[in-house]
C-alpha cells in the first residue's frame, strides 16, 4: 500500500517535471523572434503597411 | 535425613538464590544501561536503519513577464558521469561515448583514464545525448539529473532578466537582485524505507511554504522584442557604440522594456564578455545634451518666470560668458520661448536658464531626480553625478542650461520625463510586480510609489505642448512623429568626453530622443539614446525613428486608440528629415517659388507641374540648388534650372 503510494508520487514527480519541459518548449516557440521568423518564412506574411491598419473608432 | 543433611540442602538453595538474584540484577543493570543511559542514542540509531532522509533541491523559481509568459525556467536535464576504475575497455568505451555525443575522442579517453573516483563526461546533456548514451549500455558509465536555467526569449530582456550559474545562484539582473526567492531550497525528507531501500511512505514536499517563489515582472515580452530588434537594427545602421531604449508607463513607473545592444544571449551567457552583460541604462552614466532643455523649461514655466509666448534674445548665434563663446548651430535672432525648444537653441537656453538663477536651477534638476538613485529594484544603479552651484564655474553654470557638465543615467532621465508626462510626479521605476508562490497565491505585490511632485499639472501639460513643437516639421525630430498620434519629445545631441584631451570631443557624440505619446495624456515615455554614432550623430536623425518604429508598436500593443484621423498623418519621408540643416524656416508662400532643395527629382517634377512651371533638370538624386531662389514670385513663363546632386 505505502510502496504503491510512493511509486505514484514519484511518477507525479516525473510527469510534472515533464510538463516543465513542454512549458518551456512551448515558451521558445513562442517566443516572437521564432514567430516572426517562420511567420515570414513559411506562411510568407509581412508586416502590416501603415494604410493596412484600420482602428475601430 | 539427619539435620546435617538438611542444613546442606538450605545452603544450596541460598546459594542458588543468590545466583538468580546476581544474574537478574547484571539483567536490570544492562536494561538500564540500554534505556536509560544510551536510549536517544540507541533508538536514533535503529531508526536510522529503517528511515531514510531524502535530500533534494527545489527547482529555481520561473519568471514571467507581466502577461504571464515564461522569461526564464528551470528544468532538470541529465548529466552523464563515470567512474573510471570500473571501466574494462578504456578505447571502446571512449569510441562509443564520443560518437553518441559528439565529443572529441581524445577528451573522452582523458577523463575515461582520470584518476579520480569520479569523473563528469558530459553536464547537462540533451534528452536526444542521454538516450544514445544509455542505448549504448556500457558499464561503469552513469546519469543523473540536475537543473539547467532556460532563457527562451533570448536576447530580449536579456539585459533586465539577468542569468543564474550552473549552481543555480543569481549572478547577473533581476536573477541576482531577487536570488533569495527565486534560489531553490534544499528540502529533506523523512520517511520509511524497505529492506531494499525502497521508499515507502515519504511526505510530499512543501515546497509553497518555504519557496522558491515566482516572479511576474513589468516587462512585456513583445514590446521588448520590438524595443531590441529596432535598436539592433538602429545601433547597426548609424554605426554606433551601444545603445539603449526604454520604455516605461509614466503613471505608474512600471518598465515595460529595457533593451540594450551590445546584447547577449542568457542561455549561453559564458560565451560573452562582461561588458555585454551590463545594463547600460542603470549602470552607465552620460552627459544628457540638450534633452536638459525640457527641465529647466519646466522650471521656468513652473516659477512664472517665462510663457511659452515670450521671446527671448539668441544673439545671432553667438554669446560670450566669462571669455568663452557658446555658439548655436543655426544662428537665431528674436526667438519665442516654444521655438527655442523647437529649434534646440543653446543660447536661448542659457536665457531661460539665467532668469532662473543658479540655486533655483539646481534645486530643480535634483528635484527632477538627477544626482540621486531612482530606487529600481535592480542592482549596481549609478546616481550619476551633479555638482553642487559652489563648485560650478560661471561658464560650467551656464553650460548646464543645456546639458553640459551633468552627467546622469538613462533611467534618470526616462524617468525624469515621465514626470513631465504625467503631470508633474516623479515616479519610481520598478521591473517586479509581484511574487507568486508555486500555487498562485501573491506573496509580495508592488505598488507605484511617487518620489515627489515636482511640477503642476498645467506646467506639464504647457511643457508637452511646447515640446509637440519638436516632432512637427521645422523641429529637430519630426522622423519622431508617429501616424495617427500627437506625439512630444526631445531631441539631445551631446558631445563627449575626450578622455585622452580632457576636452569635448568635436566627432564622439551621444545621440537621444526622448519622448511620450499621446501627448494630450501620455501612456508611453520612450528614451533612445545611442553612443557614438557615425556620420549624422544627431539625436532627430539617428534616435527619433527608433522611437517612431517602437512608439507605434507600444501604442498598437496597449490598445491606445490614435487620435488624429488618418488623412492628417505627417509626412513619413520629407525631406526636412533628410538633414538637419535643410530645415525650411520659413514656409513657402503662396504666389511664389517654393524651396525645392532636398527633394527627388520626381517630387520636383510634380511640385512643377502643380505650379505650372518649366523644369530644366541637371544630374541627380537630391535637389542641391535651384534658380531662380525660393521666394521669387511666381510667373507662367520661369523655367525653373535645378540641379541634383547624389546623396552622400
Amino acid at each position: 500500500m505505502g510502496y504503491t503510494l510512493s511509486q505514484l508520487k514519484k511518477e507525479i514527480l516525473e510527469i510534472e517535471e515533464h510538463n516543465r519541459e513542454l512549458k518551456l518548449e512551448i515558451a521558445f516557440v513562442k517566443s516572437p523572434e521564432h514567430l516572426e521568423k517562420r511567420a515570414i518564412k513559411e506562411l510568407g506574411l509581412i508586416h502590416p503597411l501603415p494604410q493596412q491598419i484600420i482602428y475601430l473608432p | 535425613m539427619s539435620v546435617k543433611s538438611k542444613k546442606w540442602i538450605r545452603i544450596r538453595i541460598y546459594i542458588t538464590g543468590i545466583c538468580f538474584l546476581l544474574v537478574l540484577g547484571v539483567i536490570f543493570l544492562r536494561a538500564y544501561q540500554l534505556q536509560i543511559l544510551k536510549g536517544d542514542q540507541l533508538s536514533s540509531l535503529a531508526r536510522e536503519e529503517y528511515s531514510g532522509i531524502l535530500t533534494f533541491t527545489t527547482q529555481r523559481g520561473t519568471i514571467f513577464d507581466r502577461n504571464g509568459e515564461v522569461l526564464a525556467l528551470s528544468i532538470d536535464v541529465g548529466s552523464i558521469y563515470c567512474y573510471p576504475k570500473r571501466i574494462t575497455d578504456t578505447v571502446k568505451t571512449a569510441t562509443l561515448v564520443a560518437r553518441a555525443l559528439d565529443m572529441g575522442k581524445r577528451d573522452v579517453v582523458k577523463k575515461l583514464k582520470s584518476s579520480r573516483p569520479f569523473v563528469w563526461i558530459k553536464r547537462k546533456a540533451t534528452p536526444e545525448e542521454i538516450k544514445r548514451v544509455r542505448e549504448l549500455h556500457l558499464t561503469g558509465i552513469g546519469f543523473t539529473n540536475e537543473s539547467r536555467r532556460y532563457y527562451p526569449c533570448m536576447e530580449t530582456g536579456a539585459h533586465v532578466i539577468g542569468f543564474a550559474s550552473q549552481d543555480n545562484k543569481g549572478l547577473e539582473g533581476i536573477e541576482l537582485q531577487y536570488n533569495q526567492y527565486l534560489e531553490g531550497k534544499e528540502i529533506r525528507l523523512n520517511g520509511i524505507h524497505d529492506a531494499l531501500g525502497r521508499p515507502l511512505v515519504f511526505d510530499g514536499p512543501e515546497i509553497e511554504k518555504q519557496g522558491p517563489f515566482n516572479l511576474i515582472l513589468t516587462l512585456d515580452k513583445e514590446i521588448s522584442y520590438k524595443a531590441q530588434k529596432t535598436l539592433r537594427d538602429a545601433v547597426e545602421r548609424s554605426g554606433a557604440r551601444s545603445g539603449v531604449c526604454i520604455v516605461v508607463r509614466p503613471q505608474t513607473g512600471e518598465i515595460l522594456a529595457m533593451a540594450v545592444v551590445p546584447e547577449f544571449n542568457p542561455n549561453i551567457f559564458w560565451q560573452f564578455k562582461p561588458y555585454e552583460w551590463r545594463n547600460r541604462a542603470v549602470t552607465d552614466c552620460f552627459e544628457p545634451g540638450s534633452t536638459f532643455k525640457a527641465f529647466l523649461l519646466a522650471a521656468a514655466l513652473e516659477e512664472g518666470l517665462i510663457t511659452p509666448e515670450t521671446v527671448l534674445d539668441c544673439e545671432d548665434g553667438h554669446y560670450t560668458i566669462g571669455g568663452y563663446t557658446i555658439s548655436d548651430r543655426r544662428a537665431f535672432g528674436m526667438l519665442k520661448v516654444s521655438d527655442i525648444i523647437k529649434f534646440s537653441s543653446n543660447i536661448g537656453a542659457i536665457k531661460i536658464g539665467q532668469r532662473l538663477g543658479a540655486s533655483r536651477s539646481h534645486s530643480y534638476i535634483r528635484r527632477f531626480g538627477f544626482g540621486e538613485r531612482t530606487g529600481i529594484d535592480f542592482p549596481g544603479e549609478r546616481k550619476g553625478n551633479l555638482k553642487s552651484v559652489k563648485d560650478t564655474s560661471l561658464v560650467g553654470q551656464n553650460t548646464l542650461y543645456f546639458g553640459q557638465g551633468i552627467s546622469v543615467s538613462l533611467l534618470q532621465l526616462a524617468m525624469a520625463f515621465g514626470a513631465i508626462a504625467n503631470g508633474g510626479h516623479l515616479m519610481r521605476p520598478y521591473l517586479v510586480k509581484s511574487i507568486i508562490d508555486q500555487r498562485d497565491n501573491i506573496i509580495r505585490k508592488f505598488y507605484p510609489v511617487v518620489r515627489r511632485d515636482i511640477i503642476s499639472s498645467e506646467t506639464a501639460k504647457k511643457v508637452r505642448g511646447i515640446l509637440e513643437g519638436v516632432v512637427r516639421e521645422g523641429g529637430t525630430a519630426p522622423k519622431a512623429a508617429i501616424r495617427g498620434y500627437h506625439v512630444a519629445g526631445k531631441t539631445g545631441t551631446a558631445q563627449k568626453v575626450d578622455p585622452v584631451k580632457k576636452a569635448y570631443s568635436n566627432k564622439k557624440f551621444m545621440a537621444f530622443f526622448a519622448g511620450f505619446a499621446p501627448s494630450d495624456s501620455p501612456e508611453i515615455v520612450i528614451l533612445v539614446a545611442l553612443d557614438e554614432p557615425k556620420g549624422k550623430p544627431y539625436g532627430g536623425i539617428v534616435a527619433a525613428p527608433v522611437f517612431r518604429d517602437v512608439g507605434c508598436w507600444t501604442l498598437n500593443r496597449l490598445n491606445v486608440a490614435p487620435s488624429l484621423q488618418q488623412s492628417i498623418s505627417y509626412p513619413i519621408e520629407s525631406p526636412t528629415e533628410r538633414d538637419e540643416e535643410l530645415v525650411v524656416l520659413n514656409p513657402d508662400l503662396p504666389g511664389s517659388i517654393p524651396n525645392l532643395k532636398g527633394l527627388g527629382v520626381r517630387d520636383v517634377l510634380r511640385r512643377a507641374r502643380r505650379l505650372g512651371v518649366r523644369v530644366v533638370v541637371k544630374g541627380s538624386g537630391l535637389a542641391v540648388e535651384q534658380s531662380p531662389a525660393p521666394g521669387t514670385p511666381l510667373k507662367k513663363q520661369i523655367v525653373l534650372t535645378v540641379t541634383f546632386r547624389p546623396p552622400c
